[in-house]
């Protein structure tokens, strides 16, 4: 393995997974010194039962729960965040827990922050230098997990809070909250995060101890997402599925932004769709661009997370990164009744393209030749393959 | 917002799991003081581990225990669940409840239990290592073949434990246990 000359990773969060992980809760949260949290969560998750599971989880603790917030919408705001922080003041609570998927976290941050700095305002802290230490911060994931909780960045309001302060202290994953999910929600969050992994480990700048966190996140994504999609969430390859999102996150805090995630982000913010599902079509037509045009940012370990061993081990070595690319489009197959096979099945108007791609350069186009983004995004609009293009 | 819309909760007990744990952790203790009268093993364990050695193993935050030590004749005794006014030289704790419950009922070996990170140890290592040991012992004498084979790591060989003295052990122990 080549050591290059400089790389930092960085990653504070424990991933606590299995059975009755719930209830190593109140045993963490002693041990930081905290003895009442408050909860942040949605309405999701208590139609699901995961609050009531929760609450179970602190029988016998002797901890008190502050409070159990469960109005976060989907879209996670300012407003919200200063609502809960209020509340977190008055029940003198110490510790911040989040339940469910992407929005809960992102609040759940916000408030740290506000909570952390005795603030009311969460726009002076779009620099997080400026911040106090935070409080803890633990994130039980459920069905609904999207990658982005375990990451050093929180959305709100459309505004982005980025530092590693900010990754929760420690992640809870437990079988009784993978129970049944939305399929789109599913598959959007899955290709999203295997998209961001795969692309975090295909720069030239390898960072070895990234990679091996990425081939992690890729090797459970890739092979329990399409049993998980059949059977809407409810399996036992589930936690494994949410594992590969956790530790997706910590990957993408990492590495630089990849361009097939950079074109599902800037697509979503353009046009409302899935960001997840458009970087699933585009991912695999990048992998095959950069290996056919620019010749190198594919490596060949990328089918060992993808194929397993024995597969890696019996192919030869210059195949190696094309069936990668094959294997991520069989899987794509897998999923074709939430996948569709172009952008333009989606259905986004053809002049998007140009604005999308222009967005996308911006985030995630830097380590590209100059009108990589466009061609790709071409190719993924009418649904060829890169060998099909001149 | 109003605030009492999203009221404090105080945590409920989980009464049974509690109640079962405390009577196993009784018999355990209890067996353990029995076992070191009626096992060559056990007593050699007892043996190596020092004069003042007293262990505590119980459940977060508060119970149930059980103490096992060896008093100032070096002989080992159960004395009870209350550490005030003893030294501990051991204290073996089980995070919650609910592991406790898995592991008294056998769901989940000593050993496995300790891989998941249930147990959190205060003492010596190598005191730690002999308890298991004798903990295994124990429960060998105490259930069928059947529930021991998922209590312990390995199940002992004939070589190791005849049934001779795996069956007379075991009417003593249980009669040492429940007696005196």
């Amino acid at each position: 393995m080549q050591i290059p000359e400089y790389f930092e990773f960085f990653n504070k969060t424990k991933l606590c997974s299995g059975k009755m992980a719930l209830e190593n809760i109140s045993f963490d949260l002693k041990s930081m010194d905290s003895v009442k949290p408050l909860v942040v969560t949605d309405n999701r998750s208590v139609k699901s039962g995961y609050v009531k599971i929760l609450k179970k989880s602190f029988y016998d603790s002797g901890m008190v729960i502050g409070a159990i917030y469960d109005r976060v919408n989907d879209y996670p705001s300012t407003a919200t965040v200063r609502e809960i922080a209020e509340l977190y003041r008055i029940r003198g609570c110490d510790s911040i827990i989040s339940l469910g998927g992407n929005s809960p976290a992102a609040v759940a941050k916000g408030l740290n922050i506000l909570v952390s700095n005795r603030s009311d305002n969460l726009m002076d802290f779009t620099d997080m230098s400026r911040s106090a230490s935070l409080r803890p911060f633990l994130s039980v994931l459920t069905s609904a997990a999207a990658g982005t909780e375990t990451s050093s960045e929180a959305v709100i309001d459309a505004r982005s809070y980025r530092s590693f302060d900010l990754m929760p202290d420690i992640v809870y994953i437990d079988a009784r909250l993978a129970k049944k999910g939305n399929t789109n929600q599913i598959v959007n969050a899955g290709l999203m995060s295997l998209a961001q992994s795969i692309e975090a480990c295909n720069f030239k700048e390898s960072n070895p101890v990234n990679d091996s966190f990425a081939y992690a996140s890729i090797s459970a994504l890739y092979s329990n997402i399409a049993a998980v999609v059949k059977k809407s969430g409810a399996s036992k390859d589930m936690p494994a599925f949410i594992n590969g999102l956790a530790i997706s996150g910590i990957v993408r805090s990492n590495a630089a932004a990849g361009l097939a995630g950079a074109i599902g982000l800037e697509t979503e913010k353009l046009t409302g769709f899935s960001a997840g599902i458009v970087a699933g079509i585009v991912l695999p037509r990048l992998l095959e661009y950069k290996l056919q045009k620019v010749k190198t940012g594919v490596r060949p370990e990328l089918l060992l997370p993808i194929a397993g061993i024995d597969t890696y081990c019996s192919t030869d070595e210059n195949r190696r990164a094309s069936l990668s690319v094959e294997l991520i489009y069989e899987l794509l197959g897998k999923l074709k009744d939430n996948v569709p096979d172009n952008i333009k099945m989606m259905p986004i108007p053809e002049y998007m393209i140009e604005r999308i791609a222009s967005g996308a350069e911006a985030r995630g186009g830097k380590n590209y030749p100059k009108g990589t983004t466009l061609k790709v995004l071409e190719m993924a609009y009418h649904g060829k393959k890169s060998s099909e293009v001149k | 917002m109003e605030a009492k819309n999203f009221p404090e909760i105080k945590p409920e007990g989980k009464m049974i799991k509690k109640i079962y744990v405390t009577i196993m952790l009784w018999i355990v203790g209890r067996a353990i003081q029995a076992a070191s009268r009626v096992d060559k093993d056990v007593k050699k364990e007892f043996a190596s581990l020092r004069d003042d050695f007293m262990l505590h193993m119980h459940v977060l935050p508060a119970g149930p225990g059980m103490i096992v030590g060896k008093d100032s004749a070096g002989k080992v005794k159960y004395m009870g669940w209350n550490p005030k006014g003893k030294k501990i030289t051991l204290d073996m704790q089980v995070k919650n409840i609910e592991g406790a419950f898995l592991m008294f009922t056998f769901q989940e070996s000593t050993c496995v239990a300790s891989c998941h990170n249930r147990l959190a140890v205060l003492g010596e290592v190598p005191d730690t290592c002999t308890v298991v040991r004798i903990l295994n012992i124990v429960e060998t004498y105490l259930l069928p073949k059947v529930i021991t084979s998922l209590a312990v790591k390995r199940y002992p060989k004939w070589s190791e434990m005849n049934p001779l003295r795996k069956y007379l052990g075991r009417i003593l122990i249980y009669i040492r246990t429940f007696t005196f």
